[in-house]
């Protein structure tokens, strides 16, 4: 079901925003009640669901048989930072829907957005599956309770490596920085993972962080990439230079590595002994949807576990819903093993260490992504 | 209306009545004049007190209220964060550390916001002193029993149980006054006007007893059926009389709706929250404890039992989200009983499913303490039981949530009740002024 080099991950090219902002022209209002139309749109990521296969309809078929919905699902999402700049502020600040009625930022936009109170507050009442969110996305400190918003799949970000190339195990973030490894490192494009991880090693939360942390971690990021330490910095590349050897380790994205261990169980993945990253896409009704309940609905069908499981089969991804382990297990054949896969499912050690992008001011944040970006690009 | 009025002449001279002269008239308008000015001053002053008990109430006592259920939850979430913290060992739990942190700065925000609206009360400033004072005391302990617990000395456990003891009886005394001292200035806010009440009703009824005896004399006197500004302005007199007490009365209604529904409701979920919270703390001391203590959940089980009687099912969330009334003792039942929205209903039902999932982990933790495994007892306790348990809490939270949005909204109903009538209490009896005044003058000027 995989497509092989195309992720939620993948960098989405400028045509396909234009494409979005012409689209979010038709939105409506709405008033205290929560919208409804027959219609719902939905915006996400690029192979980020399982589709349509001969004799078995993907989620989108079962979600619009079972709720009668004409279902617009586009996974057209742009990065991060485009959603931001190209269809939620333009839109979002002048009072304007962005013609999607759910949208699935990564978890800091998400905080963003909330932050600007331009997400509608999740009609609960609709969804009594909310019931099913695993505890840990609770406590975000700007959400707890998650009434803003639904995780849609959550990933660890931790290191991989080719062991015939280390010749050792690695288990430390320093092994990053170690000069035996020089050139032969690679980091990810996203801001709040590579310096955040980075944070980490330096004795910083990368959960509760703070802006002289996260400048000196880039100072070290930058030296590295001066001494020629850091090859690459990369979206979810790294598959192909662990594969062709250009990494023996780097920083890698969890549901990449399951998926590349398919043709590949020698690359491993480890969550470093500092802690590693943990990450999550997550739905949001953006205001002035049209169709706020019909979102509730869909929000409310995919938290059904057995639903939750045909997802997780086809994506990969950590499920933020509890339950999907077992139903993974009464689907038998490959989604079987996936119960059983410790980067799916980590253990209470390893959840231990994970850390979550605690967030800072949205200005200091935008002057720590573009001295990154400059230090990616270069 | 006039026409029915000044086309009427004089009554003869020579029929046997007494002519009324316009200084009798103008008498009774100087009388109804000063009535009605009574009446705007009363009123006046009548909806000034309404529209100040609801500023009272909405920005003074009810935050009050409000933040001292909050400061009761974050002082609970403190003390059961420290000793999950403690229980996690040498290296301790961040997550829980965090919450533990969090928890105690807010309880110093939300004493220094109770402080700060609580107004001039003597009393409740010795309380909040004494909190304040407890409050870091108990973190210095705190602190101290972590230094030893990662130092590994023995006796870190017990310093924790101190801190534990200093919340619980000191400082949760105080929390307990202060909740008091804020319901008895809610209980003083809804009481405030009554005096004023009396007063604008008087010079209401006063000022309509002149008019009636005005038209009546008009009446007798000229045998005329009316006097149709004096006739309207007795009509705008009751008017204004019957809108300022439905005023009183919606306003009297929002405001109970606002105890009632909102804060009694905020009032129990903050209750479970302190109680569980409880429950989780006697949970890691039952794990934190030597000999006899070690493994002994009798305090757990109280707190449980405190909060449902018996074992939670899917069926039972399944009813409170079907509005029907679940059996059961305990303060989750009886949340699920207040519960009178659809959405908090919802939000109930949660709450309900993630304590038992929280209780069937309890289990599994009693179940390896039991036979004396304490290290798989705290592994569990630290992790799914954390996480178990935090499920259950921001469930309640929002639960709270929604009750302090209910809260707020029969605040601003009962302010909105009042929206025009502030102004209006000047412009009708001016009105109704202009109204006798010219009535008045219409009859005089018959005689010239």
């Amino acid at each position: 079901m995989h497509q092989p080099g195309v992720t939620r991950r993948s960098f989405m090219a400028g045509a396909l925003a234009s494409g979005v902002l012409l689209a979010s022209c038709a939105s409506g209002g709405r008033g205290d009640k929560v919208s409804s139309s027959s219609r719902l749109r939905i915006l996400s990521w690029t192979d980020y669901i399982d589709t349509d296969e001969q004799g078995a309809p993907g989620t989108v078929s079962r979600f619009a048989q079972s709720s009668r919905l004409d279902v617009d699902y586009s996974d057209e999402y742009p990065s991060n930072t485009e959603a931001f700049s190209d269809l939620f502020e333009p839109n979002l600040g002048r009072g304007r829907g962005v013609g999607w009625d759910l949208v699935v930022p990564t978890f800091w936009l998400a905080s963003r957005l909330v932050a600007r109170d331009w997400l509608e507050p999740l009609p609960l009442e609709l969804v009594p599956n909310h019931v099913n969110l695993e505890p840990t996305f609770l406590t975000m400190p700007w959400d707890r309770g998650a009434r803003y918003q639904m995780p849609w799949q959550a990933g660890l970000t931790g290191i991989a490596y080719n062991p015939a190339l280390t010749k050792r195990d690695v288990r430390s973030l320093a092994d990053l920085f170690d000069p035996a490894f020089r050139g032969k490192v690679g980091m990810v494009t996203e801001m709040r993972e590579t310096v955040a991880l980075t944070m980490a090693l330096q004795g910083a939360d990368p959960s509760r962080p703070t802006k002289d942390a996260a400048e000196r971690a880039l100072e070290k990021l930058e030296a590295a990439k001066r001494d020629g330490q850091i090859r690459e910095f990369t979206g979810n590349e790294f598959r192909d230079r662990l594969q062709t050897g250009d990494f023996a380790l780097c920083l890698a994205w969890s549901g990449d590595i399951v998926q590349l261990q398919r043709d590949r169980p020698d690359i491993r993945f480890v969550i470093p002994d500092e802690g590693g990253m943990q990450w999550f896409d997550t739905m949001v009704i953006p205001r002035h949807s049209d169709n706020a309940a019909g979102a509730a609905q869909w929000m409310n069908f995919v938290y059904d576990p057995a639903n939750a499981a045909r997802i997780t089969a086809a994506v990969q991804y950590i499920s933020p819903v509890i339950g999907v382990r077992d139903e993974l297990r009464k689907l038998g054949g490959d989604a079987a093993q996936l119960a059983d896969s410790p980067i799916l499912f980590p253990d209470d050690a390893t959840r231990q260490r994970l850390y979550t992008w605690g967030g800072l001011p949205s200005d200091v944040e935008d002057d720590l992504d573009a001295r990154f970006t400059t230090l990616t690009a270069g | 209306m006039s026409a029915m009025t000044a086309a009427a002449p004089p009554v003869a001279a020579g029929r046997g009545v007494t002519r009324p002269t316009p200084t009798l008239y103008r008498a009774y308008s100087i009388a109804g004049g000063v009535a009605l000015v009574l009446v705007a001053i009363a009123a006046s002053a009548l909806v000034g007190s309404l529209s100040d008990r609801t500023d009272r109430v909405r920005d003074r006592t009810g935050p009050v209220l409000v933040a001292t259920q909050q400061l009761y939850s974050s002082l609970a979430e403190a003390d059961a964060a420290a000793a999950a913290v403690q229980l996690s060992g040498a290296n301790e739990n961040r997550e829980q550390r965090r919450f533990y942190e969090q928890a105690l700065e807010r309880s110093t925000q939300q004493i220094e916001r109770v402080a700060t609206l609580i107004g001039d009360d003597p009393a409740a400033h010795q309380t909040l002193q004494n909190i304040a004072a407890n409050l870091t005391r108990y973190a210095g302990v705190v602190e101290a029993a972590r230094a030893q617990n990662k130092a590994g000395i023995s006796g870190a456990n017990a310093t924790l149980t101190s801190a534990l003891d200093l919340m619980r009886s000191g400082i949760g005394a105080d929390v307990e006054q202060l909740t008091a001292i804020s319901e008895k200035h809610l209980a003083d806010d809804y009481e405030r006007p009554v005096a004023r009440i009396v007063v604008a009703v008087v010079s209401l009824v006063a000022a309509l007893i002149v008019l009636v005896a005005l038209q009546r004399f008009m009446t007798k006197r000229a045998r005329r059926l009316i006097n149709a500004p004096i006739a309207i302005a007795t009509v705008v007199v009751v008017v204004l009389a019957v809108w300022m007490i439905f005023a009183e009365m919606g306003q009297r209604r929002d405001l109970r709706s606002a105890s009632n529904d909102g804060y009694a409701s905020i009032s129990s979920t903050a209750r479970i929250q302190g109680v569980a919270y409880r429950a989780k703390a006697d949970e890691s001391l039952a794990l934190l404890g030597s000999g006899a203590a070690l493994g002994s959940f009798e305090t757990f089980e109280q707190s449980v039992r405190t909060l449902a009687s018996r074992d939670l099912t899917a069926a039972d969330a399944q009813q409170v989200r079907d509005g029907a009334t679940v059996a059961g003792q305990g303060l989750l039942f009886d949340a699920a009983r207040l519960a009178d929205s659809s959405r908090e209903r919802y939000a109930a039902a949660e709450m309900l499913v993630r304590w038992q999932r929280y209780r069937d982990t309890n289990r599994t933790i009693q179940t390896a303490a039991t036979r004396g495994d304490r290290t798989t007892a705290a592994l569990i306790a630290t992790t799914t039981g954390n996480q178990a348990f935090n499920g259950f809490n921001l469930a309640v939270e929002s639960v709270v949530q929604d009750n302090t949005a209910q809260f707020e909204d029969s605040l601003s109903s009962a302010d909105h009740r009042l929206r025009y009538l502030g102004a209006s209490t000047l412009l009708i009896p001016l009105a109704a002024l202009l109204l006798l005044l010219w009535g008045t003058q219409m009859r005089i000027n018959e005689y010239r």
